[in-house]
């Protein structure tokens, strides 16, 4: 079996068994055989990615999604932070739940990001589209990033959309959330760019927009 | 053979016998709807208890389902203890930034007796009403959010996933709150008239916890909890998949399972086989904009899945209809309904 493989599947069952010091052993001896660069990029977020997979699949639980994706950005922040903290073309990103309270899928998908060594901004939970529209424009984000549990609060991205062209300001809207899994139609619906439907989507979807963005299509 | 017409209470007693009923019961979960047909806000409808028993009177008239549905809206329980609730004129009321936000403020938690509480005891006035109304032909399902559930919107989703995580006393503390005051809330809304109390349960899913998770935390505090309720329960998990734990929720005495759209319904019902009856699973948010040929294709298909034999009751796979499902897709579906879930459902084995 090939040998990033087998370290991959190591991590990933320790973090779906949620064992701390399993993971950060693991994670340890990593750290020695590898350069930071290739331990995010073929070890954190392949792994990461397979996990949020396998959540998508119904084989894992959310809160196992969450658990992996918090150890990965702290072990990050705490022992890579100065050789992989950054991506040297990090678009400005921002992140936010649309009107409702609940912020797990927000906060996963800031760790997975982080974990990648890209930079995002946290708008909050709560905040209402004409908000997120101001705050958008005046932080000159590029991509913006919406997570939403309630189905009302999914079908107010719509608003946020009208809103900014209105404005005529040019940002990529990426959705996520419970609606979106149930109905594949809502992304459509709400005008929105692309959709995240789990964890194993988010890093792909942001270096495809990056891509598109350098090729002026 | 055809059946001679039966009460919805017969109807759904028998499918819970696992017996063939008159025809298909189905469950139409309709809270805010209410609100439309007394012409009122949705904030102003759930103010009093009156409206809320007005209007499932007349939704069930109007659709003809099974059941009066006693609920207002999840978050009441928390703003029973203090909580803020967020009313929108498009959806349902929303609760507010979480209320627990350290140690110290779940060993302060207190709850109310449902019958002393201001929003809770229109709950149960509506209860009432409904109750005269019905007599014993029509059931009333109460609604209660599990204790196990209960504190994501208590203290938030990621909160609480690290406190199961790192603090178990706590946990456990929690929980006993949470239990004593589900079981005296789902025994209040029976005394009131409830005929059974959907527990809703959705962080014990599968889509939420593994399965060794659920067998140390959600399930002890399910067969606690349920054995307290003085009443038949349903299971439901709003969304959620529950596959793998089926034999577990079976153990917990439970009657019936809410099923969704991301599982197979036909294979859920053979692995509850008469333990359970199963309960679902049209699907609620895509409703918003079937057709009338969508919305019988639906009913055909759900019925065709888990009908036969009893055990099944049709409804949607959240809990809830979403506001912006119309009422033309309500009353094709209720058509359909008439039209497909006539026993001895021979229509299956010729399509």
């Amino acid at each position: 079996m090939d040998q990033i493989f087998q370290k991959q599947q190591k991590l990933k069952e320790a973090l779906l068994s949620l064992n701390r010091l399993q993971a950060e052993s693991i994670s340890k001896r990593l750290t020695k055989e590898r350069d930071s660069l290739s331990l995010v990029e073929e070890i954190f977020i392949p792994v990461l990615e397979d996990i949020g997979q396998g959540w998508e699949e119904g084989k894992y639980g959310l809160s196992q999604v969450y658990w992996s994706a918090r150890f990965c950005e702290e072990w990050i922040a705490q022992n890579l932070l100065d050789e992989s903290g950054t991506v040297t073309d990090n678009p400005r990103m921002a992140i936010a739940v649309l009107e409702d309270f609940h912020s797990l899928g927000k906060t996963i998908v800031c760790s997975i990001i982080r974990s990648a060594g890209f930079t995002i901004e946290d708008f909050g939970i709560g905040i209402s589209a004409s908000a997120l529209v101001e705050k958008t424009m005046e932080e000159n984000i590029e991509i913006l990033l919406i997570s939403t549990l309630m189905l009302p609060s999914a079908l107010s991205i719509s608003e946020v959309y009208e809103q900014f062209q209105q404005k005529n300001y040019p940002v990529k809207l990426v959705v996520g959330g419970a609606p979106f899994r149930i109905d594949p139609d809502l992304v459509k619906e709400v005008r929105a760019d692309y959709i995240v439907k789990s964890a194993a989507d988010v890093i792909k979807v942001i270096r495809s927009i990056i891509q598109i963005k350098h090729s002026g299509t | 053979m055809s059946h001679p017409e039966l009460t919805s209470m017969q109807r759904v007693l028998t499918t819970l016998g696992y017996e063939e009923p008159d025809r298909v019961p189905w469950f139409l979960f309709v809270t805010m709807h209410g609100a439309k047909e007394l012409g009122l806000s949705i904030e102003d409808y759930f103010k009093n208890g009156k409206n809320v028993a007005e209007g499932q009177i007349r939704m069930q008239q109007k659709y003809e389902h099974d059941c009066y549905y006693n609920i207002f809206y999840l978050a009441a329980e928390m703003e029973s203890i203090g909580g803020s609730v967020i009313y929108r004129d498009d959806g349902p009321p929303n609760a507010g930034r979480p209320m627990i936000n350290d140690l110290s403020d779940i060993e302060a938690l207190t709850f109310p007796d449902p019958s002393e509480s201001e929003n809770l005891s229109e709950v149960l006035e509506a209860t009432r009403i409904m109750k005269e109304e019905a007599g014993d032909s029509i059931p009333i399902i109460g609604v209660v959010l599990s204790p196990f559930s209960s504190p994501i919107i208590q203290m938030g989703l990621d909160a609480y996933i690290n406190l199961i995580e790192n603090n178990r006393k706590a946990f456990d503390l929690l929980m006993s709150k949470n239990e004593a005051f589900c079981a005296a809330w789902a025994n209040a809304q029976l005394n009131a008239g409830a005929t059974a109390i959907g527990y809703f349960d959705p962080f014990s899913s599968n889509t939420m916890i593994p399965p060794d998770l659920y067998r140390e935390t959600g399930l002890k505090v399910a067969k606690r909890t349920i054995a307290n309720i003085n009443g038949p329960t349903a299971t439901h998990f709003a969304s959620g998949r529950c596959e793998p734990i089926i034999d577990d929720i079976a153990s917990t005495g439970t009657a019936l399972i809410g099923v969704t759209t991301h599982e197979d319904m036909s294979k859920l019902k053979k692995i509850c086989n008469k333990r359970m009856s199963v309960l679902g699973n049209l699907n609620g948010i895509e409703m918003r904009h079937w057709t009338p040929e969508q919305a019988e294709e639906n009913v055909k298909l759900a019925i065709a899945s888990a009908a036969k034999g009893g055990g099944f009751i049709l409804s949607d796979n959240h809990g809830e209809i979403p506001w912006q499902v119309s009422e033309d897709v309500l009353l094709s579906i209720s058509k359909a309904v008439k039209k497909w879930g006539r026993y001895p459902l021979e229509w299956i084995d010729n399509e």
